[in-house]
């Protein structure tokens, strides 16, 4: 028996940085959400210009959020200098979902892998791209593979409009079956020639039999519908409302004012096209160039003449249009924005819960070994949750494609299980209430039967994870095995080290920073 | 329905009693499309008639929002048309797109 002692030392080392805010002098004392809109509108304008998009394209950012940014510049301007809620106290919104599960549902192969033979090479290399193009495949390139993903569905859909709710409800069964091929590149400036049945590495087959994750379903569906709708039409009918009354209220008072501001935003297209004329990329500081110009004319046009002390330059506002946007409009915005972000923590705890309903899926894959032999495996997998427990089960079979018979094979490979439970419980060292971090553990195992071995391999590993201090965690396992691959012996091996999780470090301290 | 300003397509002039319709194509994702008209939720079809007097003006709200986890070939086109003549595209929204909730405004210049 050989016992065997590791210490792992894990860092999850993340992108970070850190954002120093200065006082912007193009607006100075600018609102949060204003400044956010207006980087939205320049991120969309750097997009159009990356792509070599029409003039239109490139200005069109602008006139998207102009509504918006009118409003939120005549609450800021507006806003009396003792208020205690105003335009400041606006959180930048985030669209619900977007920094939910990024997860893609499980890819799926184009059924026809490995039939190249029956279709001349130069087509089929077009229209894999169209297919790639249209999103019917996915194509993915990892070192010397390249791999393709898809489903019978994505390519019955490109036939009949794309993947439209319609064609998503009618072919349903479809979407159930996917599949993927692996294929050796030879020529690393074009992967796609190298799809043909001698490049083929491996492929696969799986079909969903029960369960349904995929943020499409029905239920999930239903569910949005129920849950998040209600909180995006209330912010966009405070929105157009909020526009609709203070945009009127300002023509009744001065019919010329969205003529003159027309204008100005006009002038301000133009100048951003001017600009982006030549440009095949805009760098962080031409970005920085025409947020400065956007919010120049906010300031320029809208918030100095209101809150200038020079009558020359004075624009009165009717004390109607400041009562309703500092008594409703920003109250009301201030509300439904801390409905979404309560909406957009419930859509994460859904979806994690979403994410963990039964699923059974049968899965086939051929791995095509040139040196060793190749063969079939044939798969269940089972993954769900029996609270308290996460449960994943899988059992198989594989068989040799030619056995080797100098080799002591025969055409049944090997049998194999395996079963992983996992759960979580409060940490008994949490440092105070706040303190949501979960001590982790899991027990897994693993049995297989080699046929020409005719070895009965057995491995059981538990893990248990202790969060130790904020972003520190302590990993412990032990596993057992009664062989390895080589060595007809037990084997028992302990592993502890230390986990410290910097993404999660430097998140609290940007927290910290925040005003 | 014409469009006064070339380099923006959020921003119409419009006749009293033309009725305006958004016409959206959906792809890859479900539909998750809201409009909100002057602070009414807009349902499909998507359409809405001019009611308010010259010089004034309807607002019209939007958000276009993805299935989590949808690949970035997923889109939304948008088309509007006049009943009494004009058909604008918007930019296409997409997964990556910055905005995906644009305001329009429809100015009624008539009668």
């Amino acid at each position: 028996m050989r016992t065997a002692l590791g210490i792992v030392f894990v860092m999850y080392l993340g992108l970070f940085g850190t954002q120093a805010k200065a006082q912007n002098a193009a607006y100075p004392n600018v609102p949060a959400v204003i400044e956010a809109r207006v980087n939205a509108a320049v991120k969309d304008i750097a997009a159009a210009v990356a792509r070599k998009a029409e003039d239109r394209d490139v200005a069109a950012p602008i006139g998207s959020v102009w509504n918006d940014l009118i409003l939120y510049t005549f609450a800021h301007a507006v806003a009396p200098d003792n208020a205690k809620v105003t335009i400041r106290n606006l959180t930048v919104y985030r669209y619900l979902g977007e920094t939910a599960r990024t997860d893609k549902q499980q890819g799926s192969v184009p059924a026809g892998t490995g039939s190249t033979t029956l279709v001349e090479k130069a087509g089929l290399t077009t229209f894999l791209g169209y297919a790639i193009e249209h999103g019917a495949i996915q194509e993915s390139v990892s070192g010397s593979t390249v791999t393709l993903r898809g489903s019978p569905y994505g390519l019955f859909s490109l036939a009949s409009g794309g993947d439209t709710p319609e064609n998503y409800e009618n072919y349903g069964l479809w979407r159930r079956i996917n599949g993927s091929a692996s294929f050796n590149i030879e020529n690393p400036s074009q992967p796609l020639q190298s799809v043909n049945q001698k490049q083929l590495a491996n492929y696969s087959i799986s079909a969903g039999i029960y369960g349904d994750r995929s943020t499409r379903s029905k239920r999930f569906q239903k569910r949005w519908k129920e849950k998040y709708d209600p909180a995006i039409v209330r912010r966009l009918g405070v929105l157009s409302e909020g526009e609709s009354r203070v945009f009127n209220d300002l023509l009744a008072a001065d019919p010329e004012v969205f003529r003159r501001l027309r204008s100005v935003r006009a002038k301000l297209e133009q100048d951003v096209v001017d600009y982006c004329k030549g440009k095949t990329e805009l760098t962080d500081a031409d970005k920085q160039v025409l947020a400065d110009k956007y919010l120049h004319v906010l300031y320029d046009t809208i918030y100095d003449p209101i809150r200038t002390s020079d009558v020359s330059k004075k624009q009165d506002v009717p004390a109607g249009v400041r009562d309703y946007l500092n008594n409703t409009v920003v109250p009301s915005l201030i509300s439904a924005h801390e409905a979404l972000e309560q909406a957009q923590k419930d859509l994460d705890a859904d979806l994690a819960e979403f994410n963990k309903q039964p699923l059974l899926t049968f899965e086939y894959t051929n791995q095509r070994q040139a040196v060793v032999s190749g063969y079939s495996e044939f798969k269940l997998l089972f993954d769900g949750k029996i609270a308290p427990l996460n449960i994943t089960a899988n059992a198989g079979i594989s068989f040799y494609n030619t056995p080797n018979r100098s080799l002591n094979q025969s055409k049944t490979r090997d049998f194999f299980g395996s079963l992983e439970l996992q759960g979580s419980s409060k940490n008994p060292f949490r440092m105070n209430l706040k303190d949501l971090s979960k001590v982790t553990y899991s027990l897994s195992s693993r049995l297989e039967r080699m046929k020409e071995t005719r070895l009965n391999v057995a491995v059981v590993q538990v893990k248990v994870e202790i969060p130790v201090a904020t972003a520190l965690s302590l990993p412990l396992s032990f596993s057992y095995a009664n062989h390895t691959e080589l060595i007809k012996e037990k084997e028992i091996k302990g592993h502890f080290g230390l986990t410290l999780d910097l993404d999660k470090l430097f998140a609290i301290t940007r927290n910290l920073e925040k005003p | 329905m014409t469009q006064p300003d070339p380099l923006d397509p959020y921003d119409y002039d419009v006749t009293k009693a033309e009725s305006v319709q958004f016409i959206i194509t959906t792809q890859g994702t479900a539909p998750h499309i809201h409009l909100v008209l002057d602070g009414k939720p807009l349902p499909p079809p998507y359409v809405f008639p001019v009611t308010k007097p010259k010089p004034q003006i309807h607002v019209v709200a939007s958000e276009f929002n993805f299935d989590p986890g949808v690949p970035s070939s997923a889109y939304y086109d948008i088309r509007l048309t006049g009943s009494l003549g004009g058909n604008f595209s918007v930019p296409r929204i997409t997964p990556d797109s910055a905005v995906k909730d644009p305001g329009f405004s429809f100015g009624v210049i008539a009668p």
